[in-house]
């Protein structure tokens, strides 16, 4: 049995915190719409949070003329909930750890900065640059949030998260904490939006993951945080489930794509389910990474047939409502798996209609309550073939 | 913690610690067009072989794989289990590259080149695409801590069993753009030089032939104000059953600053005052990564014995038995690594 979960807390496109992103996930409703807080060129659909920087320093009580990253705002947002939702009293004497990751850093504010400084040497604000690093929003959320043990950072592009929440819990196995919050946190920025777009990798429509006619995924911005505690700190609050198994490993194919035969993601896949102790068919649910790219989908399904066979689990791609969230994903997508088991539900992925050619392949398309969902599993993979996968797991009865 | 063994070493620094068999015992002038320390790079081409690799290479990318590939080489291991990389700033002149595209050519028409290099996580990918190695992958970025948990996760892998072999690394490059803003932000004022480089460790689970050093313990902390890290190195000690009295030696990451080094002046007075110490710094200069350096430092004195005048040591040892090097980075991010001769 690995370590359990007793917190979670998410934003992103679909709500500010866990209840409205699952009412909005049972609802069929995405997220996905314009970008509005800033300007850009691309004019591409975004799964960005309805909130501006300033109605998030006042959702936190931060002064109004302070100045955060959209990084460590929204991760302000995720991470507190996730701790209140725990219950966890922080001067208790338990040794509680942050282990958050981010691929943008504060990029928000410094390409602002950095287009100051190009115009002019001595232009831009350095309040806008002493955030850049990834670093920074993680200080700044423990220092929220009131977490002094232990802290640190994790950059493995769309994987950062997942692995986040396997660093954790390694270190309570280790014995070298006793709470971990862990998960992860991307902000939308012309950065990454014009990153993405000069790969072709953008879907000028909604993103449609696993679909034959798919033509590529849609940015999203958010925070997703899990509390993970070993069984001896375990306090009054009864967890939700437990991180059964997990696995990282490099596909080692190319800089930015994965391999067709999806052998990194079989791997992992594999691989989370051995540490779990557990078959192909105990798999109820698969939160596929799913972006919506040719490459993606083509190498997870195949990876997923090679896992899998005949014996297909319900799977879906929940980035239809919030876009890929790049860095944060794996921690969002933490949280919708153990919303998954809780409420014993598949999230559809409302608009796939044609199935690939070649890997006939059919996500959920309704939400499937009553789904009797134990076992969920929640891939995430990234640039430089960091591929992860995470395998949650229901209590005993 | 169980301790771990470090096969193998090597460094791209501002020194010339990359070729040769030397340990400091040659120190490099600094050069006077840069107002930081620039690592004194080898020929790229005897490293990393593929010409269309090497092109589309970035300054810190082609720094870390080279000083990864010749730690691996020089080791006895083809390909290690896992690959933790740790950077403060990552792929900085790319980032900024791609930055510059944005801004000079209004968001149109974008080479995505710069934009793919400038991932936190490209070196660590780079190495294993080039070694084909499928093994775990993991990049730590939190400024001072980031080496310190790649260590600590290498450790964790092998005490679990499931990693024998783990190739460590932490990298950092100086920009012109970099160094320009915190100038601005008065981190050079005092005395405190920049620097750069690449260290890699290659660590095994057991002792094996031509070991450097053991890797007892490491750890990582911040302070309360006005809190001195008397009270962490006392209990960093006492967890690995060690007292003051049993070190050789105290490496110091003090960085020149005036004011951030009046803690370890302190401790030189204080709970150090009967041990021989030495520095590092004013060789690397500073940098998030920077006590990586110092670790390299260490192990180098355990395995040949000898401390370089280089390092400015107070005091005088002959045998060199345990070594404790504390780091602070800005006087935010405090680190301790315990080491031992084997």
């Amino acid at each position: 049995m690995g370590s359990y979960v007793t917190g979670i807390g998410v934003i992103s496109a679909i709500g500010r915190n866990v209840k409205e992103n699952l009412d909005a996930l049972m609802a069929k409703k995405s997220g996905i719409s314009r970008l509005t807080h800033f300007e850009s060129a691309r004019e591409v659909p975004v799964g960005e949070v309805k909130y501006t920087d300033g109605q998030l320093r006042k959702m936190l009580g931060l002064p109004e003329k302070s100045t955060y990253s959209r990084t460590a705002l929204l991760g302000m947002v995720a991470a507190q909930e996730a701790v209140s939702d725990a219950g966890i009293d922080l001067r208790s004497g338990l040794r509680v750890g942050l282990i958050s990751s981010t691929s943008a850093g504060g990029m928000d504010l410094s390409e602002g900065f950095y287009k100051q400084m190009l115009a002019k040497p001595n232009g831009g604000r350095l309040r806008d640059v002493v955030s850049h690093d990834c670093g920074d929003s993680t200080e700044k959320i423990a220092a929220y949030v009131g977490i002094r043990d232990f802290m640190t950072t994790i950059s493995t592009a769309c994987s950062s998260s997942a692995n986040a929440i396997m660093l954790a819990d390694r270190m309570l196995r280790h014995n070298l904490l006793d709470v971990v919050v862990a998960g992860g946190i991307d902000p939308l920025c012309l950065f990454t939006i014009n990153g993405f777009s000069s790969l072709m990798i953008l879907d000028k429509e909604l993103c449609r993951p696993f679909d034959g006619m798919r033509a590529g995924l849609n940015l999203g911005e958010g925070a997703g945080f899990v509390v993970l505690q070993r069984e001896d700190s375990l306090r009054e609050k009864s967890p939700y489930c437990c991180l059964a198994g997990y696995a990282n490993e490099n596909d080692s194919y190319h800089q930015t794509a994965t391999s067709p035969d999806g052998d990194g993601p079989f791997r992992v896949m594999a691989g989370a389910l051995k540490k779990a102790g557990l078959q192909p068919e105990d798999v109820d649910y698969v939160n596929v990474h799913g972006t919506g790219t040719g490459n993606n989908d083509q190498s997870e399904g195949t990876a997923m047939f090679r896992l899998f066979g005949t014996k297909m689990p319900r799977f879906s791609s929940t980035k239809v409502y919030t876009g890929h969230t790049l860095g944060a994903a794996g921690g969002i997508e933490a949280v919708y798996s153990v919303l998954s088991i809780t409420n014993d539900v598949v999230f559809p992925t409302f608009n796939f209609k044609n199935p690939m050619t070649d890997l006939p392949l059919f996500p959920e398309t309704e939400t499937v309550e009553r789904a009797g969902v134990k076992v969920v599993m929640s891939n995430s993979f990234g640039f430089g073939g960091n591929v992860s996968s995470l395998v949650f797991s229901a209590l005993k009865e | 913690m169980k301790s771990c063994y470090i096969q193998n070493v090597s460094s791209i620094s501002p020194q010339p610690t990359f070729s040769g068999d030397g340990f400091l015992d040659v120190i490099a002038g600094k050069n006077p067009e840069n107002p930081y320390l620039s690592a004194i790079e080898p020929d790229y081409k005897a490293c990393i072989q593929d010409a269309g690799l090497r092109r589309r290479m970035s300054h810190v990318v082609k720094m870390g794989v080279a000083a990864a590939l010749a730690c691996v080489k020089g080791s006895s291991v083809d390909n290690p289990d896992a690959i933790v990389t740790a950077t403060g700033l990552g792929c900085l002149a790319d980032t900024e590259k791609f930055l510059n595209s944005i801004v000079v050519n209004h968001e149109q028409l974008l080479n995505p080149t710069a934009f793919i290099q400038s991932t936190f996580n490209t070196i660590g990918a780079q190495i294993a695409l080039i070694l084909k190695n499928k093994g775990y992958n993991f990049t730590y970025v939190h400024r001072g801590f980031s080496f310190e948990t790649a260590l600590l996760d290498a450790m964790m892998q092998m005490a679990d069993g499931e990693a024998r072999h783990v190739l460590v690394g932490a990298i950092d490059e100086v920009t012109a753009s970099e160094y320009e803003v915190m100038r601005r932000m008065g981190f050079w004022r005092r005395g405190a030089v920049m620097g750069e480089g690449a260290q890699f460790f290659m660590l095994s689970a057991e002792k094996e032939v031509g070991s450097y050093a053991r890797l007892r313990d490491v750890d990582q902390f911040l302070l309360a104000d006005n809190d001195t890290a008397d009270g962490r190195i006392a209990s960093f000690l006492k967890r690995n059953s060690v007292t003051v009295d049993d070190l050789d030696l105290v490496i110091l990451g003090n960085s020149g600053d005036a004011r951030l080094d009046v803690p370890f002046l302190n401790l030189r007075n204080g709970m150090f005052a009967n041990l021989p110490t030495a520095q590092f710094k004013h060789l690397c200069g500073e940098c998030q990564t920077a006590a990586s350096f110092g670790v390299w430092c260490a192990a180098n004195i355990l395995k040949r014995q000898e401390l370089p005048s280089a390092m400015k040591p107070s005091g005088r040892t002959d045998v060199f038995r345990r070594v404790l090097l504390y780091n602070s980075y800005r006087g935010v991010n405090h680190s301790l690594f315990l080491l031992e001769a084997v």
